[in-house]
């Protein structure tokens, strides 16, 4: 992807999630599947490309960073907060697009493969864990959201998570293997 | 550099620790309504004094039944579930304020948010499922849209339609003290702690009463 393409569609994501926030929150599973990833994509995709190389340890703390705030705002009483109060929405917002995505973009792409495959896979055991709390929980997590909802957000993670696994299955078979990713010398 | 790259990792992981601590105060509250609780029972909030009608579509106040603590839950009187259990819960409730005389300390009072349908006639009705409104149980709408929003807001009730004609609601016993202040926010079945609480809170100002009408300190 081109840099103009990435900014072009960065901004694009940005222009449709921001200004529409409340009907992307209208409903739980488009609010934690459709706006909270989208703003962490537009952050990736305007994340500076290039500069100088840095250590593994740096871009990890990056990843970290963009976990830390997602797991925060996965939180239901921060989900309902950003419903109920607009200053805690931007907050939501610009910590997603600044803290989450552009640290996510900025690092992948110095991220050695051992890490990019430790992010994914737990990436998928984490819509797995979120889809069967949401199934399993016996009251409504969120003021804002209808216990329906609940269940079809938590079907709907575990699908996410049995998608990802066989995704990496099948990438770890097609791949290169081991013995041609070492050096023949 | 490279230790340093690792004093980073772990910056970020005791920040990120740290935010989510703070986020659930301390691993303890994760949804909006443990800490609408929470936050009640550490800062008690006066209620807006907003004028109520009654099932007779006399005008209430919270504000006139100070001096009372109120045990208060919000409902609509087309709810076919949740309310019926809590109507009976409160039935129960009274009886109990009844038998051990302390009608003159504890009121108990149904508020409806949903001002459109609920009229006084529709409350009456409401009422005489669970043996009528007396001097105890008061059944009451906030008239105006606007006020009943303004009550919601004060004590974070929301309210969704459920896409069936009814409606969800994080419902509950709302203890407010003689003072007019909301206490304390109990699950809506726990009318026998909400009565020990009542009773305890009204003992308390009673203990009170005669130290402010002394000889002052």
């Amino acid at each position: 992807m081109t840099a103009r393409l990435r900014v072009v569609s960065g901004l694009l994501i940005l222009a449709a999630t921001v200004p529409f926030a409340s009907w992307w929150e209208a409903g739980l599973v488009r609010h934690v599947l459709g706006h909270v990833p989208l703003l962490v994509a537009a952050g990736a995709l305007l994340a500076p490309r290039g500069g100088r190389p840095v250590g593994q340890p740096t871009a990890i703390a990056a990843v970290l960073v963009a976990a830390f705030c997602i797991a925060f705002w996965m939180i239901p009483r921060w989900l309902d907060a950003a419903v109920n109060s607009p200053a805690v929405d931007a907050a939501k917002m610009a910590s997603l697009v600044l803290l989450a995505g552009v640290p996510v973009g900025w690092a992948w792409p110095r991220l050695a493969p051992l890490a990019r495959g430790f992010v994914l896979a737990q990436l998928a055991s984490m819509f797995g864990i979120l889809g069967a709390v949401w199934l399993a929980a016996p009251v409504r997590l969120c003021n804002n959201y209808l216990v329906d909802e609940q269940t079809v957000l938590g079907r709907i993670a575990l699908a996410v998570a049995v998608a990802m696994v066989v995704a990496g299955l099948v990438a770890a078979l097609a791949g290169p293997g081991i013995t041609r990713a070492r050096p023949a010398a | 550099m490279r230790s340093g790259g690792l004093a980073l990792v772990a910056a970020v992981v005791a920040a990120g620790a740290g935010l989510l601590w703070w986020g659930t105060e301390g691993l303890s509250v994760f949804t909006a309504e443990t800490a609408r609780r929470e936050a009640v029972a550490l800062a008690p909030r006066v209620l807006p004094d907003i004028t109520l009608q009654d099932e007779a579509g006399a005008t209430i106040t919270l504000d006139a039944l100070r001096g009372k603590v109120v045990l208060a839950d919000f409902i609509y009187t087309r709810c076919p579930t949740i309310c019926t259990v809590q109507g009976s819960d409160f039935e129960q409730a009274r009886a109990a304020i009844r038998a051990a005389g302390l009608g003159d300390d504890i009121a108990l009072v149904s508020i409806s948010f949903d001002p459109e349908h609920d009229g006084p006639e529709e409350l009456a009705f409401y009422a005489s499922r669970f043996g009528g409104a007396d001097d105890i149980w008061h059944f009451a709408r906030a008239p105006s849209r606007a006020d009943t929003g303004a009550l919601l807001r004060a004590a974070e009730v929301i309210v969704l339609p459920d896409g069936i004609g009814g409606f969800i609601h994080n419902s509950a016993i709302h203890v407010i003290d003689p003072q007019g202040r909301l206490v304390r926010i109990l699950d809506d079945d726990a009318w026998r702690e909400a009565l020990v609480l009542a009773q305890a809170l009204a003992d308390d100002t009673a203990a009170a009463a005669p130290v402010a009408g002394g000889a002052g300190t």
